[in-house]
């Protein structure tokens, strides 16, 4: 009986070290993944985004947008090759809307190339309001609204 | 009898302890690798962005900086645009000359947020061709630890803005 209880107590304190030193171990790998999961770089990582964003932006800083008073498809060229520098892989559409009197009505839509079906469920939006002006007056109000979603296939 | 029973149960215990501590340590090993290369590339990736970022977003410190460009020591930022999107062509060059001058190399980068990264920065027309190329690109033997581009206009024409950066140079 004696003889039992020995030998299960020195088996027992083995298994304690173990499961303390297991114990020990999933605490430090925790931490060690916590650590590189915490410290995401800063700056715009999602490629829909980021182009969504690039396009909205940069289509009102070329003229791509607020150039076309009046009817916008004189402005489906610039559009078109404002689209044409897309990464592969990624469709993008933008619809610009006239706001008057906080009410916006659809004035213009462009899709890219082969884009123009479905919408996928992914997807990043941006939207940039910009003004068009004639002989220095306020003349408009548009916003230019892009969304930006991954090519199907 | 009994003294035999405790030696064996030790020897046995003490074996399986060891193969367990041998087998954590492996598991360790294998993870503080991952975590770490993890955490290289993220590191790299905020070099890439800051690059990226003083190319196309910042017109620099002063920033009229490339005016009189002379000496790299008066510029405290080097940025290449004209405003947010809008890449300026006096700037760039500017820019360029420092980069790719030996002398110059490593006070530029800095000052670009790329610190003791290797990186190679390209304006990119929309087919491929380069309108500035700062920096020789990665060698053979380089492994390219973050890459990151972002669209923008040079002279109201849509350009591409990339940033590559390798290392082995860790803070």
């Amino acid at each position: 009986m004696m003889e039992k209880s020995a030998s299960h107590r020195g088996f027992g304190f083995s298994i304690e070290a173990m499961l303390a030193a297991f114990v020990l171990f999933a605490i430090l790998m925790f931490s060690a993944n916590f650590n590189v999961i915490s410290s995401e770089p800063y700056g715009i990582s999602d490629p829909l985004k980021t182009s969504s964003e690039d396009i909205a932006a940069i289509g009102v800083k070329s003229g791509a947008w607020s150039d076309a008073m009046g009817p916008f498809s004189k402005n489906d060229a610039r559009a078109r090759e404002l689209f044409d520098t897309l990464p592969q892989g990624i469709c993008a559409r933008v619809e610009i809307y006239h706001d008057t009197m906080g009410i916006s009505n659809l004035s213009y839509s462009y899709a890219s190339a082969n884009c123009s079906g479905r919408i996928d469920d992914r997807r990043a939006q941006s939207f940039r309001p910009f003004v068009v002006r004639t002989n220095s007056s306020v003349q408009a109000f548009y916003i230019a609204k892009v969304t930006a979603w991954p090519r199907a296939g | 009898m009994r003294g035999q029973v405790h030696v064996i149960d030790f020897v046995v215990s003490m074996s399986a302890f060891m193969l367990l501590v041998v087998f954590a340590y492996s598991l360790w090993a294998g993870a503080a690798q991952r975590s770490s290369d993890a955490l290289d590339s993220r590191i790299a990736a905020d070099a890439a962005n800051r690059a990226l970022n003083s190319v196309l977003f910042s017109t620099g410190e002063p920033s009229h900086w490339a005016s009189n460009a002379t000496a790299i020591s008066g510029v405290r930022g080097i940025g290449c645009a004209s405003s947010p999107y809008v890449l300026d062509r006096a700037k760039l060059a500017a820019a360029r000359s420092f980069y790719n001058a030996t002398a110059t190399y490593n006070a530029t980068k800095e000052k670009m947020g790329v610190g003791s990264f290797d990186a190679d920065i390209r304006v990119l027309y929309p087919n491929g061709t380069a309108a500035y190329a700062l920096g020789n690109p990665p060698g053979a033997n380089s492994t390219v630890l973050a890459s990151s581009a972002r669209q923008g206009l040079l002279d109201n024409q849509a350009v591409w803005v990339r940033v590559r950066v390798w290392g082995p140079a860790f803070p």
